[in-house]
């Protein structure tokens, strides 16, 4: 798919000396919100060809950091039952819950690609899956859900990036000149989604792609923003427009009902989590659960305010002492792929 | 202490931690040219004659048992043999000793020691001794073979010889081996097959070629493990780019759809060549004459800044650190 | 998770697609699309499922875009 490429050298030089230019003397501050977003300028070394008075920040942008402890030892508890099968993506099979995480042993918790695997699985007991994710990976959930399966049920930790960005910016006094909206979130929700971040917070938007070219250009265009040009752009137009998609839009509002939510590092933030509107699925009504509510914190863990974009994880003592890595994560910004630390960990920081 | 992890196996960083805390400590090492504490490919001692006895040992535990390209009984001779090779040896000999679970399929063992058998002819070296064990149902996962292997060397190439200012060649398309298993293990629609191969023949014709120095077979940890080990041997920093490293498109294609990267994938039957830059040319027309080495390229250099790390140029130019892969995205490879 | 791929339509079968990425075919949902694809078309897969359809034309159009964005031209 050469055509979707974005990657020339000649064009990096040019949109790097231009950025080089037009960027404002005193330091900004920019936050993207996905863990794609972060792979991409650490895979090209992006952070250290931009200008160094720009500093880009990642926010709560990984869904399986963001899943708090509760959900991880409600799976943990499932997982341990007679007759269940725990299923769900790679990574959460790593993240710490309050004393041990979910051990993907091929029998009572199966690693999956997609949702569509668990409903292909040929088996007599119970499969609990486990849903992470934000509206790009609901869309993909609620087909499914909206659907008759015997045997199934969905243990939800679905969450909604737009209220994530109003509430770092009210309740967490975030300290960002402007955003990279995360592109394929976008596809769904549409460019429309961060109104609200612009008109109520004054802060500019760019929903941006994944192409090294799409992040130059969408800093860029954010840093014009900030100097005063229009102050929602879209600029990953060839997948993402104003309204989104609307039919991926209905499933998801079909298969479920928006909820406060609780976000590792950042607490609870109301309307931000979407739960199963069928109970017939929903995996707290088939099964007893009674998880207690952990507040305790990691010793020398700083995802919390690495999530919230105010540390890097070389600030983090862990981090830099070798102390934390992929196979003895700390907390959760290690353990997901998309998540800070851990992607920090595989492209060495930049 | 923590129990052992599937990483721990992985050939990566926490493989080098488990070894350096809990067995390299309790064992003697012997007083070797190249012995226990280099932790080279295998181990070399001098032959009164001053030529080099070379030997190495290898457990494969793929699983697939079967996948596109060979089998595990390739893997266990070729393993070996390019073990030897790349050491500077003539592989002569090889044992094999096999476990085997209770349950398992006869044909599929006699299928295996055919595979071996082809495997050590094609590389003109003779299985000589060997072992058999059964283990009870549930006590093993099908079959697991280990190979040693000795041959003898005239010298010994070392991953500590490089010097800035010379060349990094590898001799194929990489990621191969581990991409073939893991899309069969995952039952996706590939036609990559695996490159496993016994490639001493070309090793043999690389170390007549004068200022070659130091030779690696990226196995576990693919191409980044096996830069990153001769960057920190040597003391030197490596560079490299991008757009020179050889990538097959279904290689690439299909580590995107699996969201792994295929520089730490293992492959097993390549050669990463480090030579002074003088004789770079006569390396490339050795590997261009020879059908294992589709694709060679010189894909970069070592310099004196920024020693014991590896610095990849990207394909937009601007620059990153290849780390030594963590983690055990792949289990079961080799 | 914004991971997606981008894929070339094979074949289209009721809700599922096959979708080619860079050799390796594979099984798509295309339930959450807006419109309906055929053999040829274009889209991203994400987790298994198709979330949207890319052109040509959109990448010809990003390409010039980006050549020009350099004197602010949009």
């Amino acid at each position: 798919m050469k055509a979707l490429e974005f990657r020339g050298r000649k064009r990096t030089k040019e949109l790097l000396s231009q950025i080089e230019r037009e960027i404002p003397e005193r330091r900004v501050k920019v936050m993207h919100v996905c863990g794609t977003h972060e792979s991409t300028i650490c895979r090209y070394g992006l952070r250290e060809a931009l200008p160094e008075n720009l500093e880009l920040v990642q926010g709560p942008g990984c869904p399986v950091c963001v899943t708090p402890t509760e959900r991880v030892d409600e799976a943990v508890e499932l997982s341990k039952k007679d007759g269940v099968i725990v299923a769900t993506f790679g990574d959460m099979t790593r993240v710490p819950g309050s004393s041990e995480s979910l051990v993907a042993d091929g029998k009572n918790v199966r690693i999956v690609e997609s949702i569509e695997d668990v409903v292909k699985m040929e088996t007599d007991k119970e499969v609990v899956f486990f849903g992470v994710g934000f509206e790009t990976t609901a869309s993909t959930y609620a087909p499914v859900l909206l659907e008759d399966h015997e045997g199934f049920s969905f243990l939800s930790s679905v969450r909604r990036i737009p209220p994530a960005i109003n509430f770092l910016l009210e309740e967490c006094g975030a300290d960002v000149d402007g955003f990279i909206a995360p592109g394929h979130v976008s596809v769904i929700t549409g460019s429309e989604a961060y109104r609200e971040v612009v008109d109520r917070h004054g802060k500019p938007v760019v929903v941006g792609g994944f192409e090294p070219l799409d992040v130059l250009s969408s800093v860029l265009k954010l840093i014009r923003s900030i100097k005063g040009e229009g102050k929602l752009v879209n600029d990953y137009s060839r997948a993402v427009d104003e309204k989104g998609n609307e039919n991926a839009q209905r499933l998801i509002e079909r298969a479920f009902k928006v909820k406060d939510s609780s976000w590792r590092g950042l607490g609870d933030i109301p309307d931000s989590g979407l739960e199963l509107k069928n109970e017939e699925n929903d995996v707290r009504k088939k099964f007893d659960l009674n998880i207690e509510k952990d507040k305790t914190r990691p010793e020398g863990c700083i995802c919390e305010e690495i999530i919230t974009g105010q540390s890097k994880p070389d600030d983090c003592k862990l981090f830099a002492g070798g102390k934390c890595d992929p196979r003895n994560p700390v907390g959760p910004c290690m353990v997901g792929s998309e998540g800070m630390c851990n992607v920090w960990y595989r492209y060495g920081g930049t | 202490m923590t129990d052992i992890g599937l990483e721990e196996g992985s050939g990566g960083e926490e493989m080098m931690k488990l070894l350096e805390e809990s067995v390299l400590p309790h064992l003697e090492g012997g007083d070797l040219e190249i012995g226990l504490e280099e932790m080279d490919d295998g181990a070399a001692w001098e032959l009164p004659d001053g030529n080099y006895l070379v030997f190495t040992t290898d457990t494969h535990v793929v699983k697939p048992l079967f996948f596109p390209g060979g089998d595990i009984g390739k893997l266990a001779v070729s393993g070996t043999v390019n073990d030897l090779a790349v050491m500077g040896a003539d592989p002569k000999y090889l044992s094999s000793a096999i476990v085997v679970e209770e349950g398992f399929e006869r044909e599929e063992v006699e299928e295996i020691s055919r595979s071996m058998g082809e495997t050590a002819d094609e590389a003109d070296v003779n299985i000589v001794t060997g072992d058999l064990k059964v283990v009870e149902r549930g006590g093993l996962d099908g079959i697991t073979v280990n190979t040693s292997g000795v041959g003898v060397a005239e010298r010994l190439t070392k991953s500590s010889s490089l010097e800035p200012g010379d060349s990094i060649v590898v001799s194929g398309d990489v990621g191969r081996h581990g991409m073939a298993v893991l899309a069969s293990r995952h039952g996706l629609d590939f036609s990559i097959e695996s490159d496993v191969n016994p490639v001493n023949g070309l090793v043999q014709k690389l170390m007549e070629v004068d200022g070659v120095k130091s030779l690696k077979d990226p196995t576990r940890g693919g191409l980044a493990a096996a830069l990153n080990e001769m960057a920190d041997c040597s003391g030197v920093g490596v560079k490299v780019s991008e757009d020179k490293i050889p990538l097959d498109s279904e290689v690439e294609g299909a580590g995107k759809v699996l969201g792994i990267d295929p520089y730490g994938l293992a492959n097993e039957g390549r050669v990463v060549v480090g030579v002074e830059s003088p004789f770079v040319d006569d390396v490339m027309d050795v590997l261009r004459k020879s059908s294992l080495a589709p694709g060679a390229e010189v894909i970069g250099m070592c310099k004196e800044k920024n020693p014991g790390k590896v610095l990849l140029e990207t394909e937009i130019g601007t620059k990153r650190v290849l780390r030594p892969p963590h983690g055990d995205p792949l289990p079961r490879i080799c | 998770m914004c991971l997606a791929i981008p894929g070339k339509v094979v074949s289209v079968e009721g809700n599922k697609a096959e979708v080619e990425f860079g050799g390796v075919v594979k099984e798509v949902r295309i339930d959450p699309l807006e419109e309906e694809v055929e053999a040829g078309d274009f889209i991203l897969n994400h987790a298994g499922f198709a979330i949207t359809t890319v052109s040509e034309e959109d990448a010809l159009k990003r390409k010039e875009e980006l050549d020009n964005l350099e004197s602010g031209v949009e």
